[in-house]
């Protein structure tokens, strides 16, 4: 006999029962509270237990339990028996019944009388009560003095028992029969059941832990990865609460776990971990579907249990606070190779579309509505899909579009998407619409595909709404001028295409301004320096000598002599006549006594000046 | 350059132009098809034959215009108000565009209210695009240029001018011209010194943190909404919108608004 069960037999229950007759014939509702241990101590937890039993296969729903004055330490949702049906032969006279209980962990503050409200049951579809309860009364009684421990009050009768979250209420298992069986041992082929061999992705600990799995750690973008979190513990009598979900950012995620319908794990297993049997609980299921490529993060989850130690007749409560490690997951970029060019990145196949018109047959001008409805991996909501193809004489405006997404295979989680389009014929006639194309890839066989569907035929009847109608329509104040009737026909040619062109065409004026005053500027320099330089040369005593002789040829003697003194004196200025003393006074003698004497050869002088000069030039 | 230098010039200039539209449906052809199709109230054939006027280089204001038409017309906004912008950029006393452009957007924001409750309409630009585009660019340079030829020459008659009152006028004359001058050429930097403009051309789409595919999507852009274009890079443009927020674009989703 298990320990648990042993403990229910021995216990002692205070029971508030009720049994009503509901409406219906042959219908027996009834709706117990038991409360255990039956006079709890303050400051420490005890348990309640709310069962219903109902005879005769009727939905039943049992109200809420209200605590005034106690903390609830671990809430739960009323029984029902549409969430939890175990048919057996009862206390209700060996007939077939369904019964079903939920267990709630309370703690009173002081010593005192409490009261449970709310006690009752009713049916669920037409919110009719068919069972009603006085509330029932609890006595706290005070702590020990001295503050020394209390010993743990024992488990009601069949407590949270893993794999069945309602737990069993108290006499639902009769001396003799059978309790539940343990969870089993992990096997290899549930891909719900933890990793067997070395423990990873935990950080053990004896009393507890939480273990994070992703199936595939390299996914494509959209393709779907789960994430599993396992809260370990080593007894089978648990209540546990997810206090921090995981970080999903970066992922669209899909919960395969009902939360609502699953107290703590919706699975347990048993495994040996470090020597020593513990129990996993699949406390959390949530398919993945990355929305881009590269390395990303799922945060760290937390999770608070109590449980039973040491499982004995005698077991101590426990609670623990167990941090699960964070799990890195390598996002692939679908390849680019192959990649058709009208792909959506995340839209993952095998695609199945379909594609109906709501009339085959409009009046032209009137509105039919395209409705393709696509059905995929992952979330397609969130990656869309192309538009249907233009047609000619058929105007098409973007309708509603709708997402669902389909768990039932949560190893596959589906995507179904209807997108609406609004399809308005502006001619009559049949109006094939086409074929739409979708590609999409598939990541088992690492290439592309298409999937393509035949868009139906649009008929529209009768003849087109005449534009000047339209016209008149149309608001005045957005009314659009027409069309130029003969546009010009030539290219755009811009000129200012590069800043330098604009600067430079700016600049151009007071650039030209500036060249030209420095064009007036160096022609008056150069002027100057001609000038200076022809009477440089006019001075020269080798050109005056020169000037002087052509002075003579042409007879006029006394320019002649005036141009021979002149290149004497220069010459006596601007060479060193110390070598040639000599010809220096002859030619001295002759200019003087031509100049002052006014006797003596002309041309003779010349001659000698001109030898005077030939010999200071080639001197220096 | 002599007479038979021009002929010769003349005459190769038609032979080229002949090669090249010689395989090509007639420029004229195609905005005669357009304009049929637009009376026949065939709106997608006549947007098809006017972008293939644009596409074979011929992109007139005229063209544009009607395109962006049609694109009002058949509700592809976003196309629409490129268009328009770039007939004002390049015309600013296009009044039919400029009507047609204030139209688009109105209709284009009834339609954003329709679908999502909200909408924005873009009336007036910020000051400085204003100012950039108080005239094309190439009037703008041209009225600079023509300023300070006038100051050059008022100069040069002022230092020429023996009576008073003429150098009194010839230096109003040159006060005025370098005024002008200035501001034309302060038009001209406030075009030149922004990042090129752009307009989207589609809804529903959203800036992206990398030039992928798979970027992460940021914030949203409205169809038709004018934003600067930052830099390239592959088919992607990196744009900056009037809130600030920059991010990468397709480049096929953004019409660049160019002179």
């Amino acid at each position: 006999m298990r320990p648990s069960l042993r403990r229910a037999l021995c216990l002692t229950a205070t029971t508030a029962s009720l049994a009503t007759m509901a409406g219906e014939a042959r219908a027996e509702v009834r709706v117990t509270v038991s409360v255990m241990p039956p006079q709890p101590v303050a400051g420490q937890p005890f348990h309640v237990v709310y069962s219903l039993q109902v005879r005769n296969d009727r939905m039943v729903q049992a109200t809420q339990l209200q605590f005034p004055g106690m903390r609830v330490l671990a809430n739960a949702a009323p029984p029902s028996t549409a969430n939890m049906m175990i048919g057996g032969f009862g206390a209700m006279g060996g007939m077939f019944s369904v019964q079903s209980s939920a267990e709630y962990i309370v703690v009173a503050p002081r010593a005192g009388r409490f009261t449970i409200t709310g006690i009752g049951a009713v049916d669920p579809q037409t919110g009719q009560a068919v069972g009603r309860s006085s509330t029932q009364t609890v006595t706290v009684t005070a702590a020990p003095p001295g503050g020394a421990q209390v010993a743990q009050p024992a488990m009601p009768a069949q407590p949270a028992m893993p794999g069945f979250p309602m737990g069993f209420p108290p006499g639902l298992f009769p001396p003799g029969m059978g309790a539940p069986e343990p969870p089993p041992p992990v096997t290899e082929n549930d891909p719900d059941a933890p990793p067997t061999g070395q423990i990873t992705s935990a950080q053990y600990d004896p009393a507890g832990f939480v273990r994070v799995s992703v199936d595939n750690p390299t996914p494509y973008v959209g393709q779907q990865t789960t994430l599993r979190i396992w809260l370990y513990v080593p007894s089978s009598e648990v209540a546990c609460d997810v206090q921090h979900e995981p970080q999903l950012t970066g992922f669209w995620n899909e919960q395969l776990i009902d939360r609502t319908q699953v107290r703590c794990a919706r699975q347990w297993f048993r495994q040996n971990v470090g020597q020593r049997e513990m129990y996993a609980g699949l406390v959390r299921k949530v398919a993945l579907f990355p929305t881009r490529a590269g390395r990303m993060e799922v945060g760290a989850p937390e999770v608070v249990a109590e449980y039973i130690e040491n499982d004995g007749f005698l077991g101590q409560r426990r609670q623990i606070t167990a941090r699960g490690p964070s799990v890195v997951v390598d996002v692939r970029e679908p390849p680019t190779e192959g990649r058709p060019a009208n792909y959506v990145p995340g839209l993952l196949g095998p695609l199945l579309l379909s594609a109906e018109l709501d009339r085959a047959t409009v009046a032209t001008g009137e509105t039919a509505t395209l409705r393709l409805r696509v059905t995929g991996n992952g979330y397609l909501g969130a990656v869309g899909i192309p538009a249907p193809p233009a047609v000619d004489g058929i105007r098409a405006h973007d309708g509603a579009s709708h997402h669902e997404v389909d768990p039932s295979d949560e190893r596959n989680v589906r995507g179904i998407l209807t997108s609406e389009y609004l399809m308005v014929p502006e001619r009559p006639g049949a109006h094939a619409l086409g074929t739409l194309t979708v590609p999409w890839f598939d990541p088992n066989e690492g290439r592309y595909h298409t999937s393509t569907v035949q868009l139906p035929t649009l008929t529209a009847t009768g003849p087109a709404p005449e534009r000047d109608a339209d016209e008149r329509r149309e608001d005045p104040t957005i009314a659009l001028e027409p069309l130029e009737p003969s546009p010009s026909l030539t290219a755009h040619r811009p000129f200012f295409t590069s800043g330098a062109r604009v600067w430079g065409v700016i600049a151009l004026p007071p650039l030209s301004l500036l060249a030209l005053g420095l064009a007036r500027s160096l022609a008056r320099w150069q002027r100057t320096r001609a000038s200076k330089r022809d009477e440089a040369l006019r001075n020269d005593p080798v050109s005056l000598s020169a000037q002087a002789d052509a002075a003579l040829a042409a007879g006029d003697t006394a320019r002649a002599v005036d141009l021979a003194g002149r290149a004497l004196e220069r010459a006596k200025r601007e060479y060193d006549t110390a070598a040639h003393t000599t010809l220096l006074r002859e030619a001295t003698d002759a200019c003087d006594a031509l100049r002052f004497g006014g006797a003596g050869d002309a041309r003779a002088a010349v001659e000698k000046v001109r030898a005077l000069v030939r010999a200071l030039e080639e001197a220096s | 350059m002599s007479g038979r230098a021009w002929t010769r010039a003349a005459l190769l200039a038609m032979a080229l132009t002949a090669g090249a539209t010689a395989s090509a449906v007639p420029a004229s052809e195609l905005a005669s098809r357009a304009s049929t199709a637009e009376s026949r109230g065939d709106l997608a054939g006549a947007a098809r034959a006017l972008e293939e006027l644009v596409a074979a280089g011929v992109d007139s204001t005229d063209v544009l215009y009607n395109l962006g038409t049609v694109y009002a017309r058949s509700e592809r906004y976003g196309e629409a108000v490129w268009c328009f912008e770039r007939v004002l950029l390049r015309a600013p006393g296009s009044f039919a565009a400029r009507h047609n452009l204030r139209a688009t957007r109105v209709r284009l924001a009834r339609r954003d209210a329709a679908r999502s409750g909200h909408a924005v309409v873009e009336t007036q630009p910020s000051l400085s695009v204003q100012l950039g585009e108080l005239l094309p660019l190439r009037y703008s340079v041209l009225l600079t240029v023509l300023a300070e030829l006038a100051v050059i020459a008022l100069w040069f008659a002022r230092r020429r001018a023996h009576a008073e009152l003429a150098r009194v006028g010839a230096t109003a004359g040159i006060a005025l011209g370098l005024t002008v001058a200035l501001a034309s050429g302060a038009v001209v930097y406030a075009r030149r010194a922004r990042p090129p403009a752009a307009i989207v051309l589609r809804g529903g789409l959203h800036l992206l943190q990398a030039p992928r595919v798979d970027g992460i999507p940021e914030g949203a852009l409205r169809e038709g909404e004018r934003v600067e274009t930052l830099r390239r890079e592959g088919s992607y443009t990196r744009v900056r919108t009037a809130s600030g927020a920059a991010g990468w674009l397709a480049a096929r989703d953004v019409g660049t608004l160019d002179d």
